[in-house]
């Protein structure tokens, strides 16, 4: 039996590694993004480490959570001497971690990606982590030392005289004295990291008479759990020390948190996508093929064979595609790991990864899935073979007999649709939690893919003549041909299409909602922001608050608005964002969507004590006009609010708005977010925009001044970027159904030959026949690219009807649909090319004497 | 033949007013130890409007023949003329007009496209060519074949002597110059074989039509006009119009 399997592959070598490649992309992908994440989790590890190995404590700002706008929150200076005072404690030090990017002649340095821009005080050697390359760390005032892949990738000379660090004070000259690593790696995931003396970090970053932490080493004999408990001891409420150990654990954890949930997950989700394709198209090559080898079954169950060793053969070789498939996936998972690595980098979320490892766990992963996945999808293909009687042994053109429980198959396939379409409504529906919401929406999903694949032959025979209408037009016979071709195995074309038709319908699903997402946003900056300009960083990091004094200064500025909001808790409520505004121009720069009676009288109402809700919190807490609720800042301070009104605004302002002198009350930092100006009347717009511009480049060089429709512009140009992100991750699934397509067609053409040697016998030609193969392929991929719409449509329509709450809408992007479509057609065009020129090669002769 | 004719370069007889002449072909699979003579040299001339049948044992090179007759395989040496065309030296695409053209088949297992109706089929010679059908033409030849309640049938709902019929005149939709026929009845049995052949016979009287007809059936070669003899690649006998009877003793005279 093993070797009937073993020959049955050699003798298929070409269906055996298109059907491999369904797998291997797949798998490559489960194993590549294991790779990757091990990279990038190795690689923080060890950063962390070595950053804390010369320290034994770490004192910082105790926190309720993790703030985007204040990452290290300040403590007293005095903190460091408290801490010196503790016996056992050898040497203790404070540093200020804070914010701020370097500019070179006129340009801002960014960082890489996501990753923020650093600039931190330089602290003693006997502690320092950093360790000077050229030239030397900084000592004297003024001075700056730049991390080297920041130095390499600008360009930057040590002594170069142009460079200047933009501040909470405006932009300042520095003097830049060396390059540096941070312990062993040149690069902390790509971001820009300044070394300045401690004097400047706190006169230029809003922190005089402040440290955001305190290392601390140990006198001899004392372990660091031991000067962590000592210090412990005296520090005053609301700070907290951890061993440098622990420290370096906590940071890295943060990171890899985000990692593993958020990237691991997501990147699998694409895995599982491709994988499921692939299932597909080895479902429906082994249905091909154990149709065409009815005779073959036959003679062996003639031979003695029971039916138990047809299914042995039939899932064996299976087995046998499963494993090599999955240990080339493996392998391929190292430069999967790769590319994922280079595509996030080229829109811009540069990672840090450390060397490859293929961990075990990896290792298992990979050969569990692609074996699993490949011997589940012939199981169905393998039990039709069981039921092969040996008299098809001596049938001419025997046919294989229907399955046991064929005729409920269409009701089994409409029920599964219509679960999966229950699942979709009541995962957006019922109020679960993100993780839970999205796993039932996927399972959801899967099932609605299932079933529509299932129906999809029932529709294949209409689609197909809507489709080849226009090519039966041009093209005469041979679109009539291919047509014909097409719809002669409706289940066999429908499998086709449907493996096609997963990927167009998450592309088509994405593509939609990210244009009802653009429309949401753009549609809510024309309807609440009345302003002229809009001002943030390229990171949507806060600025300095110092900018709006500049921009008020401005002739020709009516009123500025600048917004902070930081995310909070509330009781009742949860997480919330918390909008701060200025209520003295709140009624001329936004338009809020008021609800009841409220209006834009309140603003002046707010105080220090009074909040406006959106509609969502005030729904979801179960608040109303007059009820108090209490507020908690990241850094523990805590107020009771009272609600004054409700307004609708899901996208912009969500959650809560107070006045800016309420969040100062919270301690909130006062670095704005968001600046929007609205200019006078009658005021020369350009200029005025061309002015505050200038200033901006002068001193706050981070702030970009957008008018909206560029603020707008921007926005799209960002969803795009993520889009084309999405699409990337999708395109594996797609090359993977466009296998499937060619598989599909040569096994076509293989059962054909009789019919091709008949038809190339009365006159067609060689290039007829490359034309009817390559219309029916583009028929097949049409299919699937319309029923994959369709499914998009389906998908985003639920989506954006489930968040309308969010202010999600629903957009239909026409020209986008349509050039899916167009791609569909290509694609059927590529993956025709090598099936027809192989029906092409077939000579009459040979195939009239085909058997 | 009075119209003046060009000497042919090897000087032999003219062949013109042929429907397919062969000379001197010779057709050798493999080489070395493990060559096959499948033809030694035949030349054989088809004279319009004639039904000739090309017998022969199993290996006898008949089947070989006819393939290269028609212009479906390559001789190794000789020349094939059809319709007054050398077609040994064309290539594929020319190889490929000529057929549509000159050239009709019908085969033993029918090769009908299942997913076409019998009409469709039948036309298939015309519109893969982008031709137009005459549809006065078409209509003679469904009768002719008695296909006229069945022109909307597929194959899979018509009986072995109707594909057969339906593949028949889907070989005479072309008004081709020559029709190879490839035991046309090998798969048929004996009363639908009868219909079958008198339906070559007919086309052959009413329409002047040219058939070669490969077949191991004394019956079916009985109904020609010439029976031909092939064995170890050569033509041993040429005979006019004989009975079944007679034909059999030829053959067992070979054995």
């Amino acid at each position: 039996m093993l070797r009937l399997i073993a020959r049955g592959i050699l003798a298929r070598k070409l269906r055996t590694a298109l059907t491999s490649v369904a797998i291997v992309l797949g798998v490559a992908m489960v194993a590549g993004t294991f790779i990757l994440t091990d990279q990038i989790n190795n690689a923080f590890d060890d950063i962390f480490e070595t950053g804390n190995s010369k320290i034994d404590a770490v004192v910082s700002r105790q926190t309720e959570f993790d703030s985007f706008e204040d990452p290290s929150p300040p403590m007293p200076e005095s903190v460091v001497d408290d801490v010196a005072g503790v016996d056992g404690v050898a040497l203790s030090e404070g540093q200020v971690s804070t914010q701020g990017q370097l500019v070179v002649g006129d340009d801002v340095i960014s960082s890489q990606g996501g990753a923020p821009a650093i600039v931190v005080s330089n602290v003693s050697p006997e502690i320092n982590p950093s360790v000077a390359l050229e030239g030397r760390l900084p000592e004297n005032p003024g001075e700056v030392a730049v991390i080297k892949d920041v130095a390499d990738r600008e360009d930057l000379q040590v002594g170069q005289d142009d460079v200047a660090l933009a501040t909470a004070v405006g932009t300042r000259p520095v003097e830049l004295v060396g390059t540096f690593r941070y312990g062993d790696v040149e690069s902390i995931g790509g971001a820009t990291v300044v070394l300045v003396t401690l004097g400047d970090a706190q006169r230029w970053f809003d922190r005089e008479g402040q440290v955001t932490n305190v290392f601390a080493t140990a006198d001899a004999g004392i372990s660091e759990n031991d000067l962590a408990n000592r210090i412990r001891a005296v520090l005053p409420a609301g700070l907290e020390v951890e061993t440098a150990a622990e420290n370096a654990q906590a940071q890295s954890d943060d990171i890899a948190g985000e990692i593993s949930g958020f990237l691991t997950p997501a990147l699998l989700a694409f895995a599982g996508v491709a994988l499921f394709v692939g299932a597909f198209i080895i479902f429906n090559t082994f249905s091909i093929t154990v149709a065409q080898r009815v005779r073959e079954f036959g003679m062996i169950r003639t031979l003695g064979a029971t039916r138990g060793q047809v299914m042995t053969s039939v899932v064996g070789e299976a087995l046998v595609i499963g494993v090599i498939a999955s240990v080339v996936g493996l392998l391929a998972g190292v430069g999967i790991a790769w590319g994922i690595l280079r595509l996030f980098d080229a829109i811009g979320f540069g990672l840090p990864a450390a060397g490859i490892e293929v961990r075990p766990r990896t290792i298992v992963a990979a050969l569990l899935v692609g074996v699993v996945v490949t011997v589940a999808a012939v199981v169905g293909p393998a039990l039709r073979a069981t039921r092969v009687p040996p008299i098809a042994a001596v049938q001419e053109g025997a046919t294989l007999p229907p399955g046991r429980f064929s005729r409920f198959t269409p009701y089994l396939a409409g029920l599964v649709l219509v679960v999966g379409l229950a699942l979709l409504v009541y995962g957006l529906a019922a109020g679960l939690g993100a993780t839970e919401a999205l796993q039932v929406l996927g399972l959801g999903a899967v099932l609605v893919f299932l079933g529509v694949g299932g129906l999809a032959r029932f529709i294949v025979r209409p689609l197909a003549r809507f489709i080849g209408a226009p090519i039966e037009a041009l093209a005469g016979t041979t679109g009539h041909l291919a047509r014909a071709n097409a719809t002669r195995n409706t289940a066999r074309t429908a499998a086709t299409a449907a493996a096609l038709m997963i990927g167009v319908g998450l592309v088509a699903f994405v593509a939609i909602f990210a244009a009802g997402l653009k429309d949401s946003f753009t549609g809510a900056i024309d309807r609440t922001l009345q302003g002229d300009l809009i001002l943030q960083t390229d990171t949507f990091s806060p600025f300095p608050a110092a900018a709006s004094g500049v921009v008020d200064s401005t002739e020709g500025v009516a009123a500025s608005q600048f917004l902070r909001f930081p995310e909070v808790r509330t009781e009742p409520g949860g997480s919330q964002f918390l909008n701060t505004i200025d209520p003295t121009t709140a009624a001329q720069v936004f338009d809020f969507d008021w609800q009841d009676d409220a209006s834009d009288a309140l603003f002046a109402q707010l105080g220090t004590d009074g909040a406006l809700i959106e509609t969502n919190l005030a729904d979801s807490a179960g608040l109303a006009t007059g009820d108090r609720f209490t507020v908690t800042t990241n850094r523990g301070e805590s107020a009771s609010f009272t609600v004054l009104g409700e307004y609708r605004d899901p996208v912009l302002f969500t959650g809560i708005t107070v006045t800016g002198a309420a969040a100062d009350g919270l301690d909130i930092p006062g670095d704005p977010s968001v600046g929007v100006v609205l200019f006078d009347e009658g005021a020369d717009g350009d200029a005025v925009k061309q002015e505050i511009t200038d200033r901006m480049d002068a001193d706050f060089p981070t702030v970009q001044v957008q008018s909206n429709a560029e603020f707008k512009e921007e926005f799209e140009g960002q969803i795009d970027q993520l889009l084309a992100l999405l699409y990337a991750l999708l395109a594996i699934s797609l090359i993977i159904s466009l296998f499937g397509i060619v598989n599909a067609l040569v096994l076509s053409i293989y059962e054909r030959t009789r019919e091709i040697g008949m038809l190339r016998a009365i006159g067609t030609t060689r290039r007829q026949m490359r034309a009817i193969v390559r219309y029916e392929s583009i028929i097949t991929a049409v299919i699937g690219g319309v029923l994959g719409i369709g499914i998009g449509i389906l998908f985003a329509w639920v989506l954006a009807r489930g968040l309308e709450d969010q202010g999600i809408g629903f957009t239909l992007p026409v020209g986008t649909l349509v050039v899916f479509l167009v791609l569909a057609i290509v694609a059927g065009v590529l993956a025709a090319v090598l099936p027809a020129r192989r029906a092409a090669k077939l000579k009459p002769l040979d195939a009239l004497h085909f058997e | 033949m009075t119209s003046p004719t060009p000497p042919s370069p090897d000087g032999a007889a003219p062949r013109d007013g042929l429907a397919v002449s062969a000379r001197d072909v010779t057709k050798r699979y493999g080489s070395g130890d493990a060559k096959v003579d499948a033809l030694r040299g035949v030349s054989v001339d088809f004279p319009r409007g004639q039904f000739a049948a090309v017998m022969g044992p199993s290996g006898s090179g008949k089947s070989t023949l006819m393939n290269i007759l028609a212009g479906l395989d390559t001789p190794t040496s000789g020349s094939v003329m059809i319709d007054g065309t050398e077609i040994t030296t064309l290539k594929d695409r020319q190889l490929t007009m000529l057929r549509r053209e000159k050239v009709g088949f019908v085969f033993q297992f029918f090769n009908l496209l299942p997913m076409l109706t019998a009409e469709e089929n039948l036309e298939l010679p015309m519109s893969i060519a982008g031709r137009k059908i005459d549809p006065e033409w078409e209509k003679e030849l469904v009768g002719a074949v008695g296909l006229d309640d069945r022109r909307r049938h597929r194959p899979s709902e018509l009986s072995g002597g109707q594909q057969q019929r339906v593949a028949l005149a889907r070989g005479l939709i072309s008004r081709p110059a020559v029709l190879f026929a490839d035991e046309p009845t090998g798969n048929l049995d004996s009363a639908t074989s009868e219909e079958m052949l008198r339906l070559l016979r007919r086309s052959v009287d009413e329409f002047g039509q040219t058939i070669v007809m490969v077949t191991h059936d004394g019956r079916a070669a009985a109904s020609a006009d010439r029976v031909l003899f092939l064995r170890d690649g050569e033509i041993v006998e040429d005979h006019g119009h004989l009975e079944a009877d007679a034909i059999y003793d030829v053959v067992k005279s070979l054995e």
